[in-house]
């Protein structure tokens, strides 16, 4: 629960505070973003299976969105990045799905 | 390839293949068909990451979780939420910004037809006082005004004229002709016969008098410098031919009897002066070179009624400099 109070508090932060995004962070923010999501759906399910725990939490957002910045950095480089990060995209976005999906079975049993 | 012998058992003769031995690795690809997609049914079959599992395992062998992960989740938890923050802000503001230019081309398109109708509208109004102006204009006042001035055109020469007419020429005298008594140079035409004969023509009836091709109007100085004879301060070269449109019967017979007339003859007799005098069917008459009045201004507004009775003008004399008169 504290972890969804600090969401909340992120969320209105980011929303009033309006930082600016650095120009050279700003390639890698949807892939984070995507990432981002990824956790936080994965949290959501773990709390509801009654399993969660804050350390993954943070280790697993940690490494998701250096793992993607990498992957997207890389491709980049090697100029297949728009490749690379529809294939981020792909990956967390099935994750994402697979445990939207879980979530809806624990809150409405169908 | 030396497989390292699974302990008891005997090691083979060199070979690898062994089928007898149970080769652990052999053992696990057939159970699992689909090794190689092993990445894809990872992600399928396990969204949830299995360190939540793991810990939940050491949960309940009897770890309890640590203050320290909880903070460290909370601020995990903010640093997503503001990330999402800015992510959504930053898609919101993108959507405006396209939508900005298209509004701002939109005002521009308002502004331009607003100040496109303003100057129609100044055209339309400029168009009615234009009407009106070339309407006043176009008048009957106007129509009048303007005969009047190509009436008086004509008279002060400021347009070519042509028409029949009389034309005088003067030569000077042959050397010999002169009559022995008479001083040297007095054969020459001078600038007070030029006077003479240029009153008489206008006395006569001229309507236009020109000298050598220079137009005379009202302005007009016949003068002599040195031996030359100038025409509004151009000179003149012999012989001196004098052209007057008029009616060359009437010009003629009015120039033979008035003093003009005997003048001519007295030079012509006297001082051996060529004189010829010839009607033209056809004279051409330049317009002055100038007209320019350095003095004179119009009067007030009140239109002088032209006077077109006024006897075709016995014109004021060209005016006569004194100075130079020999």
């Amino acid at each position: 629960m504290i972890a969804a109070v600090g969401l909340v508090i992120g969320i209105l932060a980011g929303v009033l505070l309006h930082p600016e995004v650095p120009l050279f962070l700003q390639p890698y923010l949807p892939i984070a973003v995507v990432a981002a999501l990824d956790t936080v759906f994965g949290g959501l399910r773990a709390v509801l299976d009654g399993i969660f725990d804050d350390k993954v939490f943070v280790v697993s957002f940690l490494s998701n969105a250096v793992v993607a910045a990498l992957i997207v950095f890389l491709g980049d480089q090697l100029g297949v990045g728009s490749q690379l990060s529809t294939g981020v995209v792909v990956v967390l976005g099935v994750r994402i799905f697979s445990n939207a999906a879980a979530i809806r079975r624990h809150l409405l049993s169908a | 390839m030396s497989t390292p012998a699974a302990p008891g058992t005997p090691a083979p003769s060199g070979s690898s293949g062994d089928p007898g031995r149970p080769a652990a690795p052999g053992a696990r690809a057939g159970g699992r068909r689909d090794a190689s997609m092993v990445l894809l049914t990872e992600i399928f079959e396990r969204p949830l990451d299995p360190g939540y599992a793991a810990a939940a395992a050491r949960r309940a062998a009897g770890q309890g979780p640590r203050r320290s992960g909880r903070l460290l989740a909370v601020v995990a938890s903010v640093a997503i939420g503001g990330l999402l923050a800015v992510a959504g802000v930053r898609a919101a503001a993108g959507a405006p910004a396209a939508d900005r230019g298209r509004r701002e081309l939109l005002a521009r398109i308002d502004d331009s037809t607003t100040t496109t109708d303003a100057l129609a509208a100044r055209a339309a109004r400029l168009r009615a006082e234009d009407a009106a102006l070339q309407a006043r204009l176009g008048g009957a006042g106007a129509a009048a005004d303007t005969a009047r001035a190509d009436a008086l055109a004509v008279d002060v020469g400021a347009v070519a004229v042509r028409g029949p007419g009389l034309r005088v020429v003067l030569s000077d005298a042959a050397q010999d002709a002169t009559a022995a008594d008479a001083p040297a140079g007095s054969g020459r035409v001078v600038d007070r016969d030029l006077q003479t004969v240029v009153n008489g023509l206008w006395l006569a009836g001229a309507e236009a008098v020109a000298v050598n091709g220079q137009r005379l109007t009202s302005l007009s100085a016949i003068r002599a410098a040195g031996g030359a004879l100038l025409v509004d301060y151009r000179p003149l070269t012999p012989p001196y031919a004098l052209s007057a449109v008029g009616d060359p019967v009437a010009l003629q017979t009015r120039l033979a009897a008035e003093s003009a007339g005997r003048y001519l003859r007295a030079l012509q007799d006297n001082y051996g002066i060529g004189v010829r005098v010839e009607a033209v069917d056809a004279l051409q008459l330049p317009a002055a070179s100038r007209l320019e009045l350095r003095s004179a201004v119009p009067g007030n507004a009140t239109p002088v009624p032209s006077a077109p009775a006024a006897p075709p003008a016995p014109s004021p004399p060209p005016s006569v400099a004194g100075p130079g008169d020999g």
